[in-house]
């Protein structure tokens, strides 16, 4: 992350939760990128991330996992956007990127790294 | 190590029943089939407006005023 920095380039996280109330005022100014909240999941509609979590995952969730979506997301929102990286251009374009609904596949590092390189020149 | 490596390690060290695993895989597929796969490379990210921790507003196009951003999409903190 602070090479990603150093490039020149800055790195946003999304997710549909709702503003974290746990956190106090001194935490969320020591977090060093910008933890953004989609609490209508419309930026997750517009980047064909959105899914609805289907009824056999969420019982799963509910009942073996004890993790209830709308305590974090709010009232009936059991809705998640697929697990995804992009590496935007000074243009908004997408130049590299991954998007796989099993959360164990991410896009590596050095790859990002790799693109933002590409982007800046260096 | 990369973190591809790293996942499978800690994926391996948790061993989730294979009765949970056939759930995670069906709710996958399910995800799959619905169309929700993301952007292409060369397409323009669509603008967004968002509160932060802060409740301050980001606004992409200012973002990429500056530079190049790194958008990454996660679940939640749970």
């Amino acid at each position: 992350m602070p090479l990603i920095r150093s490039l020149g380039a800055d790195l946003v996280a999304i997710s549909p939760e709702l503003p974290d109330n746990t956190m106090t005022m001194a935490e969320k100014h020591a977090i060093p990128i910008d933890i953004l909240s989609d609490a209508t999941s419309d930026v997750l509609k517009a980047y064909r991330l959105w899914f609805a979590v289907p009824a056999e995952v969420k019982a799963l969730y509910l009942e073996k996992f004890g993790i209830n979506l709308e305590k974090y997301n709010g009232a009936g929102r059991w809705e998640l956007p697929v697990p995804a990286t992009y590496v935007l251009d000074t243009s908004g374009i997408v130049r590299a990127g991954q998007a796989d609904p099993d959360y164990t596949i991410r896009m590596e590092p050095a790859e990002v790294i790799a693109a933002v390189r590409d982007i800046v020149g260096d | 190590m990369s973190l591809k490596d790293r996942i499978a390690e800690f994926n391996a060290k948790r061993d989730r029943p294979p009765e949970i695993m056939a759930i995670v895989r069906r709710g996958n597929e399910y995800v799959k089939e619905s169309g929700a796969s993301g952007l292409r490379i060369g397409e323009r990210a669509p603008d967004f407006a968002l509160p932060n921790q802060r409740s301050e507003t980001v606004r992409l196009p200012d973002r990429l005023s500056k530079g190049p951003v790194v958008l990454n999409f996660y679940r939640g903190v749970w």
